[in-house]
């Protein structure tokens, strides 16, 4: 099992020598992975839902620092040599996709090949449609986009004829070091577990229970099984929470948050599911202490789940 | 005469070693920027003559060329002091409050270093990829460059205009540098010369001879007297390629290749029609080759300037 690392890349926390440090250090202690999320603005007053809170809030102010993810992991791909480097996630309509495949090209060019898309269709209609994409038809816009940027970085001479885009031959050099990028998708809904089995190579949950998993896996293996692509090519990965604490907690804890008998116990559910790669997220004011859960982690739980 | 270097950032030489090595000797060397370029997506079919004598783009589409902000956050982590470009960021290429969201991050991160050389761009295959009406590019970037600037000053930015509109947003970060870094606007034409006056910090011009440029400059003061501005605050950059060759130049050239005296005389005639910062453009086809004109600038040239 491999793990990865949130980057603090929003609120107080996100300066050039947080960053710097923090990844330096995060390899150091032999993470696999380091990740920065994406909003481009925050609007003022939000009508969307946010998916990932009981509350449906989401849980930054608007005037809250969030750096742009392709940025910051630049600025931290100046300074590793190993670690790969993620979004989770990028929010497909932000972006042309033949930038963002020019962005991501470079990113693992300059990298060597350490860069993982996640990405997701987004849940933020205020912001998608400042950004100019139709957020009704996210979805469709989205798999074209996913479409175009496989095409920018596998073929010499890239075209494209949909509903969204459309454009005569073009060369996007640099190519990614591998020839490709994963592709991780985020969502748990059906239209995004398919999109998942028709264009990406992984699934990225966000936050999940070990039964959400489950249940999402299960729906996974199906889509599968419909579009004839055997289960075993996706890689099973996901974002959580961690908070090690001396306390067990009430029934409603969240995974990877309690003792460190239960985030080993977590993980191993998670691992026996077939995850393979798990991007923890420690929200903290203080940087010693974002940096201190990680090292705890690693002396006292990864060496318990290992391979 | 404040003195940039184009970092190689298309090409073969165009890696993350060369650019890390280029970039920490130009600092070093006490050049007081770098700069890259910007192209996204090069048609394989070119229908738009290069505006230069022939016509013809020196860059083959299926030549790497880096994403410029992507380049410059690897350069932000490996060095402190010298100042990050672009020359020039095309407009139609982003969408801009996402350009605005990058560059903020990238002057954030890079402690205020960032100087946004920006022009309409003239390839109208690329624009068009991007989905910018080619023949209304000059509009559209206006209003991109003002909304901009909304995302960069205000706490909470607004813009509505015929290609963007927002209400109430929060951008954030926002820029280091208040209340935005300095924005250099390229080009050659009376278009170019009017945005310089409406919209910049500066006027960067591409490969313009001395008397050509002088003649630029007081066409750019004569747009700042009909906007009523005094237009003294503002900084006169120039692109110019450079080589060191025994054999002087013919009459009237528009670059700094020649002997050494030549080059310091040359910059001298740039200094004297008001240009205050230039950005030096050697060939990439051998880094040793590279490097060395980057060290004979600092140690030889550049001293015959300053007596």
């Amino acid at each position: 099992m491999e793990f990865g690392c949130h980057l603090p890349v929003f609120g107080p926390l996100a300066t050039r020598a947080n960053l710097l440090a923090f990844a330096r250090e995060m390899e150091q202690l032999g993470y696999d992975s380091l990740w920065a999320s994406d909003h481009v603005i925050v609007p003022y007053t939000i009508a969307s839902r946010y998916p990932y809170s009981p509350t449906g809030q989401f849980p930054l102010p608007p005037d809250a620092t969030f750096l742009d993810p392709l940025t910051a992991l630049s600025l931290v791909a100046g300074v590793t040599e190993r670690a790969r480097l993620g979004t989770t996630v990028l929010v497909l309509p932000h972006r042309h996709p033949v930038l963002a495949a020019k962005m991501l090209a470079t990113l693992d060019h300059l990298s060597r090949g350490r860069v993982i898309l996640g990405a997701g269709v987004g849940w933020m209609r205020e912001e998608i449609e400042i950004l100019g994409a139709p957020f009704d038809e996210r979805g469709a816009w989205s798999d074209e986009a996913i479409r175009i940027m496989r095409a920018c970085w596998r073929e010499e001479r890239t075209s494209f004829r949909g509903r969204f885009f459309s454009f005569e031959a073009i060369g996007c050099f640099p190519k990614p070091t591998r020839g490709d990028i994963p592709i991780w998708m985020g969502g748990h809904a059906k239209p995004a577990l398919r999109r998942i089995v028709a264009l990406a190579d992984g699934w990225h949950a966000a936050f999940p229970t070990a039964h959400e998993m489950e249940a999402g896996i299960a729906l996974l293996k199906q889509e599968c099984a419909d579009q004839g692509r055997p289960f075993e090519d996706l890689t099973i990965t996901l974002r959580a929470g961690l908070s090690i604490r001396e306390s067990r907690g009430g029934p409603d804890r969240r995974a990877l948050q309690g003792t460190t008998e239960q985030i080993v116990g977590d993980l191993r559910q998670f691992k026996a599911l077939g995850v393979s790669h798990v991007l923890m997220e420690a929200r903290y004011r203080d940087l010693d202490d974002m940096v201190q859960i990680f090292r705890t982690f690693a002396r006292d739980i990864r060496p318990q789940v290992a391979d | 005469m404040d003195f940039g270097w184009h970092l190689p950032c298309y090409g073969p030489l165009a890696t993350r070693e060369n650019l890390l090595r280029v970039a920490t000797e130009a600092e070093r060397f006490g050049f007081e920027s770098v700069f890259v370029s910007d192209h996204v997506a090069l048609p394989f079919e070119q229908r738009t003559p290069y505006p230069n004598r022939s016509g013809v783009f020196p860059i083959p589409p299926s030549s790497a060329f880096l994403e410029p902000l992507t380049a410059l956050a690897l350069v932000a982590a490996v060095t402190e002091r010298v100042r990050l470009g672009t020359t020039v960021l095309v407009l139609p290429h982003r969408h801009p409050v996402v350009l605005a969201k990058t560059l903020a991050t990238l002057d954030h991160l890079s402690g205020g270093r960032v100087i946004v050389g920006a022009g309409v761009g003239w390839l109208r295959e690329e624009i068009e990829v991007f989905g910018v009406p080619f023949e209304r590019r000059g509009a559209w970037s206006d209003e991109a460059l003002g909304a901009m600037k909304r995302c960069w000053a205000d706490e909470r930015s607004k813009h509505a205009g015929e290609f963007f509109r927002f209400d109430d947003v929060g951008c954030f970060p926002k820029p280091r540098q208040k209340p935005y870094p300095p924005l250099w606007i390229g080009g050659a034409g009376p278009a170019a010369f009017r945005r310089v006056a409406r919209f910049g910090d500066g006027f960067h011009a591409a490969w313009s001879a001395p008397e050509v440029m002088g003649e630029q400059i007081r066409e750019v003061f004569k747009e700042c007297e009909k906007l009523g501005r005094l237009g003294t605050d503002l900084v006169f950059s120039v692109r110019a390629g450079y080589g060191i060759r025994d054999e002087p130049p013919r009459e009237g050239a528009a670059n700094l290749v020649g002997p050494p005296t030549f080059i310091a005389d040359q910059i001298a005639r740039y200094a004297d029609v008001g240009v205050s910062h230039i950005v030096l453009e050697a060939r990439l086809r051998d880094l040793g080759e590279h490097l060395s004109l980057l060290h004979r600038f600092a140690e030889d040239i550049r001293p015959l300037t300053e007596t």
